[in-house]
């Protein structure tokens, strides 16, 4: 038991960093999908017509398709470098990058998806129901980052594939503990992530937001 | 049920599958040599799990066969080595993109890969496969393996040709780690891979009583191989070249020895071809006028034209007239393998949702309004499902649990009931926080109400869309099953783009099947909800 235990210490840097992976590639995945869920949720609320339509579509589809698969049409399709034309830069796009976008995706049909919503709650003057789009979308995060651990198949050296690297250097003695400790890493950032949801929706600051919201509403209508 | 606005957003996929396409055409300019020699440096896709051909030694420095022939390749073109860890299964691909100049991956020169790159001639080593038994499993010939159940690497040559002859029913998982441990696992009774590999494995303590009887099959050469846009060119030359030379000069069969590679006939015999000289003094084996070795020095009886009837034809014809390569359409092997993929990937959906809503539902009522240690660890055992990516918990049943059950009590885990029970158990823990937080609103105007079978239908208002939400991401999720050997669409597709390369199409073809299925799922909820919900006899089922 005590052995385990410190077999576990000795590599918990090393799984750490791996985890640091994990958590870069969740916020860099929700903020690209989010800004771009938000561009598309722009194009159906205000523009309209076809291009409304184009963004309706593009939001449903990537609903429908899996993460994963997503992750590996990325790495599939995408250069792993290129020459930006006319010059004699070379960009480099790392595996990490290609597993962003596609985990992006999840972030994006959602946060189009729950802003057209959230809009439209607001057009009606339920303030309430258009602010659940920040609880809301706090969870999407936690989403992506679970499946963050997908990156792993396509060779990103974060929590998981981190974890296979230990266990194939020691022998397959230690895969439970392995596996189990790492779990915790999920579980317990997941737990500390919910309890900052709970306290963030019941702050002053999201009261003082609805309040702003509702004048604004006021003076519109 | 195809509308139109279905058909219409099938016809966006397919303008937003061109963007992408156009997007990722690359920009290159100059030849690989040129490029080679411009930077300064080659990059060499290098094995690190194939020993003595190429592993990782104590120090983390890749080594073996492999790498001194790179170092001398790099030595020769005067420029820096680096090596570039693959696998078996995206080698192709990281030459294909770019993202390695050379493959020297214990590659098998087969006319498959042929089309798909370049192979540069002569090989520099052979390759045969063979099958690693589990004690007391072994038999010593290739036809008592028959219906067999046997471990392989997905995106290895031999898989196809070897299932196909012998009729094996393989195993693929996608690293060679992930096959020895389901072999020592007893999820199949041998192991099939490369002879060279398996001598190796064998010599390991924990592989000690595993044989190997049966003879050497599929010899073959292995070569470097080269982006297919570079046959003829510079590189495949002055590579061809090096290659010639060290023939010649008894460098290969020397550092064969060196690394104790055991089979030495493919090499001692070319050594002799490639030093024969004619009368004038001078080597048989040149370059003759087009560029080309003189015919007698090439191995190129394995590269033959296959037999052609039927919709295989049809396939072929497009293939030529289009230059659009739909595989799994026309060949009966390609397209069997892709419709078993859409149906392990349909039980795996239904069998994932059955067990998550029993599950889910069932936990939920009867943990409602009760109290107690018993309870506690209930909430927290559905928590840890809900929060730990369905991946790991694979890793953890399949190999961690599954590995120990063996080992102890002979019981051999089920990969199927391992992915369908983790997807499930993720998803259980979604439907269970569903239901509580429906029970807990109902409760803010009906204070009494306690969650139980059998008023389950009065949540329906609250707990729906979540639960639906949920299934919807469970149908989304079972691609992960590939990781242990399920042969759901995503295992399907890499063996398609290892074996013959066809990446776009695939992937495409890939995406959009994922897409009807979500699809075809969504619907069926939206139905049974329609269906199921205004009876409240839904709790009783």
């Amino acid at each position: 038991m005590m052995e385990t235990l410190s077999f576990l210490l000795t590599w918990t840097p090393f799984l750490l960093q791996g985890f640091m992976w994990n958590i870069l590639i969740a916020i860099c995945a929700v903020s690209l999908g989010s800004l771009m869920g938000a561009g598309l949720a722009w194009m159906r609320v205000k523009q309209g017509g076809k291009l409304g339509l184009f963004a309706e579509r593009l939001s449903a589809f990537l609903r429908g398709v899996p993460t994963l698969a997503l992750i590996f049409y990325a790495v599939f399709m995408l250069p792993s470098e290129f020459t930006v034309i006319g010059t004699e830069w070379t960009v480099r796009i790392p595996q990490w990058v290609k597993a962003v976008i596609g985990l992006s995706a999840a972030p994006l049909s959602f946060t189009s998806e729950s802003l057209v919503v959230a809009y439209r709650a607001w057009s009606r003057g339920d303030i309430g129901a258009a602010l659940l789009f920040i609880p809301t979308w706090i969870n999407v995060f936690l989403i992506s980052f679970v499946a963050s651990s997908a990156s792993s198949l396509v060779g990103v050296s974060e929590l998981v594939s981190r974890c296979n690297t230990v266990i194939a250097a020691t022998g397959t003695g230690v895969m439970v503990p392995v596996y189990i400790y790492c779990s915790f890493y999920f579980v317990i950032t997941s737990l500390l992530f919910t309890a900052l949801i709970k306290r963030f929706k019941d702050s002053v600051f999201m009261r003082d937001v609805h309040r702003r919201l509702s004048l604004a509403h006021q003076r519109a209508a | 049920m195809l509308n139109n606005d279905f058909l219409k957003t099938l016809g966006l996929i397919g303008v937003c599958l061109l963007t992408l396409l156009t997007g990722a055409a690359r920009a290159s300019d100059g030849t690989a040599l040129d490029n080679i020699l411009r930077k300064k440096v080659i990059r060499v896709g290098v094995k690190t799990d194939f020993s003595p051909y190429n592993s990782i030694n104590s120090k983390g420095e890749i080594v073996g066969f492999e790498s001194d022939v790179a170092e001398l390749i790099a030595k020769s073109l005067n420029v820096n080595l680096a090596k570039v860890s693959i696998t078996t299964e995206n080698r192709f691909q990281k030459l294909e993109l770019g993202e390695v100049d050379i493959l020297l991956a214990t590659v098998g020169d087969t006319a498959a890969r042929r089309q798909i790159a370049t192979a540069v001639e002569p090989g520099y080593n052979e390759t045969s496969v063979n099958v690693l038994f589990r004690p007391g499993q072994s038999v010593d010939t290739w036809g008592k393996l028959r219906q067999s159940t046997i471990c392989a690497v997905q995106g290895a040559y031999f898989n196809k040709p070897m299932s196909e002859r012998y009729l094996l029913s393989l195993q693929t998982y996608k690293t060679v780690r992930d096959a020895h441990l389901a072999l020592q696992d007893g999820q199949c009774t041998g192991f099939l891979y490369a002879t060279a590999a398996l001598h190796n494995t064998q010599l390991q303590a924990v592989f000690s009583g595993y044989a190997m009887p049966l003879p050497n099959a599929l010899i073959t050469p292995m070569a470097i191989f080269v982006a297919r846009n570079e046959l003829d060119g510079a590189l495949d030359r002055a590579l061809g070249d090096i290659l010639a030379d060290l023939h010649r000069s008894g460098w290969l069969l020397e550092a064969n020895n060196k690394w104790g590679i055991a089979s030495t006939e493919w090499l001692t015999a070319q050594q002799h071809i490639w030093s024969e000289k004619d009368e004038h003094d001078e080597y048989v084996c040149t370059r003759n006028t087009t560029g080309h070795w003189t015919p007698a020095c090439r191995s190129a009886e394995y590269v033959s034209s296959d037999e052609v009837t039927g919709v295989q034809a049809v396939g072929l014809w497009i293939k030529e007239q289009l230059g659009v390569d739909l595989n799994f359409i026309y060949d009966p092997y390609d397209r069997t393998q892709f419709l078993t993929g859409v149906v392990y990937t349909m039980l795996l959906i239904a069998c994932s949702i059955a067990i998550s809503l029993v599950l889910g539902i069932g936990v939920a009522a009867l943990v409602d309004g009760r109290r107690g240690i018993g309870i506690g660890a209930l909430h927290a055992v559905m928590a840890y499902g809900r929060l730990t990516p369905p991946l790991l918990m694979m890793y953890l049943i399949f190999f961690g649990m599954g590995g120990w059950a063996m080992r102890d009590y002979g019981i051999k885990l089920s990969a199927f009931a391992v992915a369908a029970f983790c997807s499930g158990y993720y998803t259980a823990g979604l439907v269970m926080r569903a239901l509580l937080e429906a029970a807990t609103h109902i409760r803010t105007y009906d204070p009494g109400f306690v969650l139980r079978l059998n008023n389950l239908g009065r949540t329906a208002n609250y707990a729906t869309w979540p639960v639906k939400q949920a299934l919807i991401n469970l149908t989304k999720q079972t691609m992960i099953a590939s990781a242990i050997a399920i042969p759901e669409l995503l295992s399907a597709s890499s063996l398609l783009i290892a074996e013959k390369g066809n990446i776009f199409l695939t992937m495409t073809m890939l995406l959009i099947t994922f897409f009807l299925i979500t699809s075809l799922w969504t619907r069926i909820f939206n139905y049974m909800e329609k269906a199921l919900l205004p009876t409240p006899t839904l709790g009783q089922s």
